[in-house]
């Protein structure tokens, strides 16, 4: 965790060299934070009224027992399911997941550290794709959606075996 | 999305009309409040990072790293004109530091001025298996939490493993 402050003080010595402003640096940071947030806000309320309904349905729990045969084939935790589900789709969504798996498993448990692991390594497959594509004359995306995800799942079985060792 | 949370929210509603209606609305109660919590913890993070950011920004960090990637984007994205691939080259540079709100318009403005459909693919394909270096919001979260254990290794390895795999599949399974 010496990463966190490293990378604050490595900033601070790069602002302090180049002259850079650093208090209006920051209160421009938090008011684009801020602006960011307002956009975000009605998304992570939404899904997370869908995932605590998911949650106490029922209908989670059944899920990740349905998936638990081809997961626990490919080595993959099933605490995963939903996260493997919401990755491609969006970005907020599976944020809350994350802070789901950390409040019920605990942040440094194998499967949290798996979570953790595939969320800094894949990426909102179906967001990214649509909206690169958007301005585009020819919008056929080809192979671009089935390799990406081929290569998440990839990452996802790396993840869990890396995690184990590490 | 629209589907994906149709289905959601639909399914879990309707079977607990039946086993247990009146956990409905309590549910929903926690979800909103969590979803505030979380929210607010979210701001935090990223005030911090999108603050460190705009000192990157203005140190002009993002644009040297674009310099710097020149030569490879060249061989990866051949018989692409030089206005085309400065804007990938920012679009990769802002990628790699995690400024995904930046690199986003820069990404779609590449696949635009692009020829190829293979190399619109390629960009695409390197985008969303994703390239950042230091991630730096799910650091944040854990660093919250009291996490001892570190991510940031197995992280990086798997991004460089994975965005080779991807230009390897990509080169192999995408005709011209």
């Amino acid at each position: 965790m010496v990463i966190i402050p490293i990378l604050l003080l490595l900033t601070f010595i790069i602002a302090i060299v180049k002259k850079i402003p650093l208090y209006d640096s920051f209160t421009e940071g938090i008011k684009d934070a801020l602006k960011l947030m307002l956009n975000l806000l009605p998304y992570l309320m939404t899904i997370f009224f869908a995932i605590e309904l998911l949650r106490a349905s029922g209908l989670s729990a059944m899920l990740s027992k349905l998936l638990e045969r081809p997961f626990s084939l490919l080595e993959i935790p099933k605490e995963l399911s939903e996260l493997l589900i919401l990755r491609p789709l969006s970005g907020s969504g599976s944020l809350v997941v994350l802070q789901n798996i950390y409040d019920t498993y605990g942040v440094d448990s194998y499967p949290a550290r798996v979570a953790s692991v595939l969320m800094g390594s894949t990426d909102t497959i179906m967001y990214v794709v649509a909206v690169y594509f958007s301005s585009s004359k020819n919008k056929k995306s080809g192979l671009a959606i089935p390799i990406s995800i081929f290569v998440s799942l990839a990452a996802t079985f790396v993840a869990c075996l890396l995690c184990k060792i590490m | 999305m629209n589907i994906v949370f149709c289905l959601i929210i639909v399914l879990p509603v309707s079977y607990m009309l039946f086993t247990a209606p009146e956990s409905v609305m309590p549910a929903i109660m926690t979800g909103g409040e969590a979803g505030i919590a979380f929210s607010l913890k979210l701001f935090v993070i990223y005030g911090v990072w999108m603050s460190v950011m705009k000192v990157l920004e203005k140190s002009g960090l993002d644009v040297r790293i674009a310099k710097a990637l020149m030569p490879f984007t060249k061989k990866l994205f051949r018989g692409e004109c030089d206005e085309c691939l400065k804007h990938v080259n920012l679009n990769l540079s802002a990628n790699l530091l995690g400024m995904g709100g930046a690199a986003t318009p820069l990404g779609i403005k590449s696949v635009e001025l692009m020829q190829s459909q293979k190399n619109k693919i390629m960009l695409v394909v390197i985008n969303a298996t994703s390239i950042q270096i230091i991630p730096t919001t799910i650091l944040s979260m854990r660093a919250a939490m009291g996490a001892t254990t570190d991510i940031m290794l197995p992280t990086l390895f798997i991004n460089v493993l994975s965005t080779a795999f991807a230009i390897a599949l990509v080169e192999l399974l995408v005709k011209k």
